[in-house]
């Protein structure tokens, strides 16, 4: 039973994912992740004084993350809340499929698309980097690993938020302002919160006030690598713990709605 | 010792005229002073600077005078070439009013060093042997050293003593170029076009595919 169960989990993310990756709005948000890295890195390269390459990798990826975040945010909402409006999840629930493993398979199918966001202008990131600057340092790539690695959470943590707020208010267009409301608190909180602007000299974060906006672990990581040289490890653990308590939420929530 | 100190002086003096890039410093840490001049440029003779910078993979000519203005004779000097990309240095900040200190720690530079993997290269091998310098003599080293990284290098030479402790001599800063021929326009901004078109091709085939699957 729990077997089939999993099964359909699977073929419930199989389905999502493959369906968003084959959407053309999906590799409109990959183009625009892309281009946007690649006039970054052009602008740092020729217009940027500072020889700092920790700096340019950064500010690069500052914008695509928003692109990227706001894309997720909307799509999920769209799985959950989209469904729910269009009355396809009363059908869904029909099914002999438990709620469980639809909830999680839908999940899963969004966050199986992260890595292609992330990995595409990563890449080209490091492909134009090594160009311009020749060998990369073993340093530098390890830089570049782990912050795509916290990219990858954040957008997690986006999902599973975005999931729990579509389930709390079902209706798409409330769900959707309140995320774009988020989001946008997310953006303009992290200069208050990091202390952005100017050099930044230390890495001295506080956890509890970013727990609750992954941008700001995001932003905090950038800091702990221009500093540290390496992302602090307890922003992957607060970034995880963050998506585990909005996923699970969302599922009590999800397990007992009716439509 | 007005006399020791003239003759520092005097040698100081004299390698700050004959090189252009010439970094002196005193090593205080024992009884013993060394003196390190160095002076980097390319293999025609042109100075490394700023606005002549080296190129990747360029060969440059280090040229090191270690010279004992001690009173005493020196045996078993040991001293490293490194080289780091200042950005990489990590340092020990007070508090964010603190204006970041000089990089004094020999330590923390041999550490960023570490990290900078095959960036740069020198050649015969980034360690000085000396077995004895006697009071008063110097020693002449020249090296090659190759950058593979753009960017702005602190060279520093270190000496380590028998002890394990380390002490900076010198340190001087050369800048390496980037790359930026004119088709990296066209790449940076082709690459993306590039990726959409292929992605959108696959997505219509596939799109074309699940339509004919559908209708069989």
């Amino acid at each position: 039973m729990i077997k089939r169960q999993i099964k359909m989990l699977w073929n419930t993310a199989k389905e999502t994912s493959t369906e968003h990756l084959i959407s053309y709005h999906f590799i409109m948000c990959l183009f625009l992740c892309c281009f946007i890295t690649a006039i970054m890195i052009w602008l740092c390269s020729y217009f940027e004084d500072t020889r700092n390459l920790k700096y340019t990798i950064t500010s690069t990826l500052f914008p695509l993350v928003i692109i990227a975040m706001t894309y997720l945010s909307i799509m999920t909402v769209n799985i959950f809340s989209g469904e729910i409006d269009k009355q396809t999840m009363g059908t869904l629930f029909t099914l002999p499929v438990k709620r469980w493993a639809l909830y999680f398979g839908k999940i899963l199918g969004m966050i199986l698309i992260i890595p292609v966001i992330v990995i595409m202008p990563v890449g080209i990131l490091i492909f134009e980097l090594s160009m311009i600057v020749g060998y990369l340092p073993p340093v530098l790539i390890s830089i570049i690993l782990q912050l795509a690695l916290i990219i990858m959470l954040t957008f997690i943590a986006v999902i599973s938020i975005s999931v729990s707020v579509s389930v709390i208010l079902r209706k798409t267009l409330y769900s959707a302002t309140a995320m774009f409301l988020y989001l946008m608190l997310m953006v303009f909180i992290i200069p208050i919160l990091i202390g952005g602007g100017g050099p930044v000299t230390r890495y001295n974060v506080d956890y509890a006030l970013i727990f609750l906006l992954p941008y700001a672990c995001f932003s905090a990581a950038t800091v702990s690598t221009i500093i540290l040289n390496n992302v602090d490890p307890l922003l992957y653990c607060l970034l995880m713990t963050y998506s585990l308590i909005a996923m699970v939420y969302g599922y009590f929530v999800f397990r007992r709605m009716e439509v | 010792m007005i006399k020791k100190v003239f003759t520092v002086f005097a040698v100081m003096f004299l390698f700050i005229l004959i090189s252009p890039t010439c970094v002196i410093a005193s090593d205080m840490q024992s009884q013993h002073q060394i003196v390190v001049a160095m002076n980097i440029n390319d293999l025609t003779g042109d100075e490394i600077s700023y606005e002549h910078p080296a190129n990747q993979n360029q060969e440059l000519q280090l040229s090191l005078k270690i010279i004992n203005v001690g009173t005493e004779n020196i045996s078993n000097i040991q001293i490293l070439i490194v080289a780091v990309l200042p950005e990489y240095i990590m340092r020990k900040y007070g508090n964010a009013e603190e204006m970041a200190p000089p990089i004094d720690d020999a330590s923390d530079i041999l550490n960023a060093s570490g990290l900078m993997g095959n960036a740069y290269e020198v050649k015969p091998s980034r360690t000085i042997k000396i077995t004895e310098l006697p009071q008063g003599g110097f020693v002449q080293e020249n090296l090659t050293l190759i950058f593979k990284t753009a960017g702005s290098w602190n060279i520093y030479t270190i000496r380590v003593y028998d002890n394990g402790s380390k002490s900076i001599l010198s340190s001087e800063t050369i800048e390496v170029s980037r790359n930026l021929p004119k088709y990296m326009d066209v790449i940076n901004f082709g690459l993306p076009f590039a990726f959409a078109a292929m992605l959108t091709i696959l997505a219509y085939l596939i799109h074309k595919k699940r339509k004919l699957k559908i209708i069989s």
